[in-house]
């Protein structure tokens, strides 16, 4: 996966912003119709540049600020550390609204601590796939299921940003924009948008530094320090829908199958012992649906529901023994289908 | 008053008072003794309509129609009305097949509102509330706090599969509020797992959580 991502990131040195004014110059007449005023659609091949490097950015850059997150009319605030050392990535994550809580990663262990609990809790999880990271698969999959167009450029948090939008096929899935810090390509702010145009979500920094690097350090030692901390460590471990008994009958367009995992999951402070839940992910190369399944149990499964939460739906349902949770930033239609895809064959 | 309609001088005593209304005449006491009278008077709203019908009539010939059209346009008036969203105070979506039946048809929340109202006269209507799940303080460690919102959302009432895959014989009344938020609750752990998989711990923050509950069934 690595690897075009290193050949995406040289050609953007040849094409690069060349080719964006080079096609806004060339637009209107001839372009694909606007989609906004002053708005260039990008093809493919001068897209997937665009998603490379802002997947680079996340990636390869040190940065540290405040990230807000609103959605549904809720706002959040975290403080993010990001530090790249090598092939080492440390990440801390402090989350600034309501109970305290922390994160801080390792590559791909990731500790989870709430100081007024004394409770720590330790995974391991692969996919770097949030904000302001895209999904590994970001560039080649995204454009198949969407288009992609340049916007005027803006400002934020203090940074000259490029806007892009990104405009959905078809219905399974929202449109998105992205604002990429022009000088490095890290994503600012990222808003799910409804078929309404409306706002549906929304990440953003409200305030960053990008290019100071702190120590390893700030990362490693809290996570050493674990003196008077109960310690979780629930054991996740790879999955495989087939071997576990499912056959997927269908398909929703763009989505694929990327990860599967079967864990305990259950609330960090709820006592007896939890029960495995298989965890199958599928993505459209931006967005992620995930499909729970777990045997059905009266006691903790009430009647079926569906709800939202800015642009995540989520539906729980029961089919015979087993009760199916789905959430996913998707439209409500979208998620309903990924309810239908698995069938038990055993 | 069933007596006074009937009675044939109160009879003649209302078209009076309808006809000194209709010419704009008519006294405090004619009005009233017209609204109760035409509830229940069939012949006096025809003579009401008919009453206006002239008077339209009088002033422009275009303004004449037949009183089916009038009927039309007010029954047409009253659906739309129904059709209106409405935000505040719905009542719970009270019984799967019932669901079932309206999601089916792609009801409007009113409609919904209405046959949930008409066919559950026995349970207390919940009407615009909100539960904190501050009960289940384990919950509120990991994600804050979740709040359930009843609102019917029209968008997402298209559930007939949803519905239509219950075990028959599974209907019965909406759970309590209180039964309902710490299911809700239940629905945390999932969002977690999904979006500390995908979009970071930004959307677990600690911060109020609300989830739009946009359909229910059983």
């Amino acid at each position: 996966v690595s690897v075009p991502f290193g050949q995406f990131r040289r050609d953007l040195g040849r094409i690069g912003f060349g080719a964006i004014i080079g096609l806004a110059l060339l637009g209107g007449p001839t372009g694909v119709p606007a989609q906004a005023a002053g708005s260039t659609s990008l093809s493919a091949a001068e897209a997937g540049p665009w998603l490379a490097r802002i997947q680079q950015a996340a990636t390869n850059s040190n940065y540290h600020g405040t990230l807000m997150f609103s959605a549904g009319g809720v706002m959040s605030t975290s403080r993010v550390t990001h530090i790249c050392e090598g092939r080492q990535r440390y990440e801390r994550i402090e989350v600034l609204d309501g109970q305290a809580r922390l994160q801080y990663r390792h590559n791909e262990q990731l500790m989870t601590l709430w100081p007024a609990n004394k409770l720590a809790r330790i995974e391991q999880r692969d996919a770097v796939a949030e904000f302001p990271a895209l999904p590994m698969s970001a560039s080649a999959q995204a454009l198949e299921n969407y288009d992609i167009g340049v916007l005027p450029r803006e400002r934020i948090a203090g940074r000259e940003v490029d806007v892009l939008w990104l405009k959905p096929h078809d219905k399974h899935r929202f449109a998105q924009r992205f604002w990429a810090d022009r000088e490095t390509g890290l994503l600012l702010r990222n808003d799910v948008i409804g078929a309404g145009g409306e706002v549906l979500e929304s990440s953003a920094f409200s305030d960053i530094k990008i290019g100071s690097k702190q120590s390893p350090e700030a990362v490693l030692g809290p996570m050493k320090q674990l003196e008077g901390y109960r310690v979780q460590k629930p054991l996740a471990e790879r999955a495989q829908v087939e071997a576990e008994g499912w056959t997927l009958v269908r398909q929703v367009p763009g989505f694929t199958l990327v990860s599967c995992t079967k864990r305990p999951l259950a609330a960090a402070t709820e006592s007896g012992s939890p029960v495995p839940v298989l965890q199958s992910v599928f993505s459209d190369g931006l967005t992620h649906v995930s499909v729970f399944i777990e045997p059905y149990d009266a006691q903790r499964h009430k009647q079926p529901m569906g709800s939202s939460l800015g642009a995540t739906h989520s539906l729980m349902n029961r089919h015979g023994d087993w009760w199916f949770t789905v959430v996913g930033e998707v439209p409500m239609a979208t998620v309903q289908q990924f309810e239908a895809l698995f069938e038990r064959k055993r | 008053m069933s007596k006074s309609v009937n009675d044939p001088d109160s009879s003649a005593a209302l078209r009076r008072a309808l006809s000194s209304l209709a010419d704009g005449e008519g006294s405090t006491g004619d009005a009233s003794m017209v609204f109760a009278g035409w509830s229940q008077d069939e012949e006096l709203r025809s003579a009401w309509h008919a009453h206006h019908l002239i008077g339209d009539v009088l002033r422009s010939e275009d303004l004449a129609s037949t009183s089916a059209h009038d009927e039309a346009f007010l029954k047409s008036l009253r659906g739309r009305l129904a059709l209106e969203p409405i935000p505040f105070s719905p009542a719970p979506l009270a019984q799967h097949d019932e669901v079932t039946k309206i999601a089916s048809t792609r009801a409007t929340p009113a409609q919904i509102r209405l046959a949930s109202g008409s066919s559950s006269t026995q349970r207390p209507a919940p009407g615009w509330w909100m539960a904190s799940a501050a009960v289940a303080a384990g919950f509120v460690a990991v994600a804050g706090l979740l709040v359930v919102t009843r609102l019917l959302s029209p968008s997402s009432l298209d559930l007939p599969q949803l519905a239509l895959s219950q075990p028959a014989g599974t209907s019965q009344a909406r759970p309590s509020a209180a039964t309902e938020s710490v299911h809700t609750v239940g629905l945390d752990r999932y969002l977690e797992a999904h979006r500390s998989l995908t979009h970071g711990v930004v959307a677990a923050g600690g911060a109020e959580h609300r989830v739009q509950i946009v359909f229910e069934s059983k």
